[in-house]
């Protein structure tokens, strides 16, 4: 399973350059020493920390110790992730769109229409994609893998002139 | 070999930047350039005295929370390393060839200024009215702040296009006023719509339903504003419609699906309830041919004519279009809003392609020495902020590539070299004063901001 997801985490990062691309994913396990608890996220009590793992574009794979009711968005920028969150978190912009592991996804609640609606204009859609700010952590998902798709659209017929 | 790099990348000059037009793609792109290269300043430059672009001057009253890319933007205008410039027009009072001279890079990002065209006679009636000019207005845009729309003696509408800015448009005039009480709309806007007697609006589209330019999001809102009423499809053309439906993708399955809940509401109603409430509806395979003017009141028309059309896939792209089908329909209206989109204008000494009203560009790049593009004149007027961000991302990643390949060297002066053409230029200090005037105008009101929507009343207030 984590084969294909990676394969998957790959396949969405197509478009971008990559500069160090890691040969085996997996391998490249980085532990955030000590995150930086700026934001909107709370210090997890020790012994309630629930992982999470994102995956960036580049294949990097990152562990975060996180705390019940954060949520992804929050988390990804209190541990400068690449994510955006044009709308500041409110569900409207739809530019904090993550992949989750399908292992993962059936234990999340289920999006809300709104939700849904702004997922249906994210870039890349994918079975198991989430808007970021809308995910929040709970014990169920500890060990949870995250993937941060690329954030550049598809090639334009302007980009070919 | 990572020492002499080191050492070279000291010796390089600052990279000097300037940015034509403070919307959504000229913040986008800095705030990614200054990631990819932290050494670099920025000069911000926006014709009016305000920044934000269409987040400011687009983006619907009773949708706050888009705005809130406005955070990020300030992050940007607070950066030291970035200086804003408002109330400078490049291309007018500074000259495009200045800033080329004086800077490593230009991007040009400054969106749409005009209309596009349907090319229809009457089209140029007063009582055809163009989106850009409508929402501007009720928005705050100084350009338009004397628009008065006269709502107070129209009934019918009809919008021409059916994207989200249509959308937008048709629930300003369909809201019940407490939903825009306590938003940013200009009191002004607030004032008119107070009087308006719009009670039935038309969204014609000269395509079919699945080809239809709005989102769900937006079309969910309308369907679900209190005291209106959709007016249910013709049987006919809908039952084709649903007949093809299941095969769609996820975006427009999921909007078909809520098209025909509403639909069936709609049919359902009770027709002596229906007639209380405000009606709109879905128009579909219509082109505007002629608008006849009201032979009573010049500020209004009296006729939309339209052709109907059929669809066809004939030139190849894939795309769906439309023939007509030689029958004409005449549709009796107060009121006509033309809403087919922003368009671009050129600036002197860059290229620009007329046909698709763009700049145009290979990822960005406009020219191989230091001119870039990003955002609405670069790919034309669609995209949503999401889609507007993506790209400037893209495009500065171009810059930095062009950075530190070595392409963009030369010591260059920016803004420093350019006093005499910035004499009159708003500050972000300047802007903050201005906003923060906005500010406690609006917290008197019970509003977020009330809007300064007249250029010399900017002036003075932020140079208090
Ligand atoms: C009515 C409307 C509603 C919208 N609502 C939404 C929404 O709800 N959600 C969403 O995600 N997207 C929305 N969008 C889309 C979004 O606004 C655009 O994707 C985005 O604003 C495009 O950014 P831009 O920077 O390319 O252009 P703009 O936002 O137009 O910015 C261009 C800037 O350049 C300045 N300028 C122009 N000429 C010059 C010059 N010669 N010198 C200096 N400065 C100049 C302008 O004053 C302006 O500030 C909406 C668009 C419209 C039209
Ligand atoms: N809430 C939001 O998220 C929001 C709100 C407002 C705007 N926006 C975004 O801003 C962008 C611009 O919106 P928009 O509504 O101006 O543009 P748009 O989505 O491109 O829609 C333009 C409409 O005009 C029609 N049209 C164009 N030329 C025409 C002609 N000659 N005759 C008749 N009809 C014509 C188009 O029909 P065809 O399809 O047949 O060409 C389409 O229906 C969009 O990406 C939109 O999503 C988003
Ligand atoms: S931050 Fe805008 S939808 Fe999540």
């Amino acid at each position: 399973m984590l084969r294909t997801f990676s394969r998957q985490v790959l396949q969405v990062s197509r478009a971008v350059p990559r500069t160090f691309r890691p040969v085996a994913p997996a391998t490249r396990l980085f532990q955030t020493s000590a995150p930086v608890f700026h934001g909107h996220v709370h210090k997890p009590k020790p012994g309630e920390e629930i992982k999470v793992t994102f995956i960036t574009k580049d294949g990097e794979q990152i562990e975060v110790d996180t705390c019940e009711g954060d949520n992804l968005l929050d988390i990804a920028q209190a541990n400068n992730l690449d994510m955006e969150g044009a709308c500041g978190g409110s569900c409207a912009c739809s530019t904090c769109h993550v992949i989750v592991d399908p292992e993962y996804y059936d234990k999340l609640e289920e999006p809300d229409d709104d939700e849904n609606d702004m997922l249906d204009l994210a870039f890349g859609l994918t079975e198991t994609s989430r808007l970021g700010c809308q995910v929040c952590m709970s014990k169920d998902l500890d060990g949870i893998r995250i993937a941060l798709p690329a954030m550049t659209r598809n090639l334009q017929a302007s980009d070919f002139n | 070999m990572i020492r002499s790099v080191r050492h070279l990348s000291t010796l390089r000059s600052t990279p000097r930047v300037a940015v034509v037009g403070a919307g959504p793609a000229g913040f986008y792109t800095a705030h990614r350039l200054l990631k990819l290269q932290p050494d670099t300043k920025i000069d911000l430059f926006e014709s009016l005295p305000v920044p934000y672009g269409l987040a400011r001057h687009g983006v619907a009253p009773d949708h706050p929370e888009v705005k809130n890319c406005q955070d990020t933007f300030d992050e940007v205008g607070n950066d030291p390393r970035v200086q804003f410039f408002g109330n400078v027009t490049v291309g007018d009072t500074l000259p495009v060839s200045k800033l080329r001279d004086n800077y490593n890079a230009v991007v040009l990002s400054y969106g749409t200024h005009t209309d596009r065209k349907l090319g229809i006679p009457g089209e140029d009636l007063p009582g055809v009215i163009s989106a850009r000019t409508f929402v501007n207005w009720y928005n705050g845009h100084p350009e338009h702040e004397s628009l008065n729309p006269p709502l107070h003696k129209a009934e019918t509408v009809t919008i021409v296009g059916n994207g989200n800015v249509a959308l937008d448009i048709a629930r300003i005039l369909l809201s019940p006023l407490d939903h825009l009480k306590s938003t940013d709309i200009t009191q002004q806007a607030y004032e008119t719509l107070k009087t308006s007697k719009v009670k039935r609006v038309r969204i014609m589209a000269r395509r079919g339903l699945l080809e239809s330019a709005f989102t769900i999001k937006e079309i969910r809102e309308l369907f679900k504003l209190p005291d209106t009423g959709f007016v249910a499809f013709p049987h006919t053309k809908w039952d084709d419609v649903l007949a093809a439906h299941k095969s769609y993708k996820r975006p427009l399955s999921r909007i078909v699906k809520l098209i025909e809940e509403y639909n069936l509401k709609a049919k359902q109603r009770d027709p002596a309830h229906a007639s209380t409430l405000k009606q709109w509806s879905l128009d579909y395979l219509l082109s505007p041919k002629e608008v006849i003017a009201n032979p009573d009141d010049p500020e209004l028309v009296k006729t939309l004519i339209a052709t109907e059309n059929k669809l066809v896939s004939a030139d190849g792209s894939g795309r769906i279009g439309v023939e007509p089908t030689g029958v004409t329909e005449s549709f009796d209206t107060d009121l006509i809003f033309t809403s087919i989109g922003y368009a671009s204008t050129p600036l002197e000494g860059i290229p620009f392609d007329d046909r698709k009203s763009v700049i145009p560009s290979s990822r960005g790049r406009v020219t191989d020495n230091g001119v870039y593009a990003a955002g609405w004149v670069k790919n034309g007027p669609t995209g949503v902020i999401a889609t507007t961000m993506a790209d400037s991302f893209d495009t500065a990643q171009a810059i930095s590539d062009d950075i530190t390949a070595g392409k963009l060297d030369g010591a260059k002066s920016g803004s420093d070299n350019l006093t005499q053409y910035l004499e009159d230029a708003i500050s972000w200090d300047q802007w903050k004063k201005l906003e923060a005037h906005e500010h406690s105008q609006g917290d008197a009101a019970g509003k977020p901001r009330e809007k300064v929507n007249n250029v010399a009343k900017m002036l003075e207030i932020a140079r208090q």
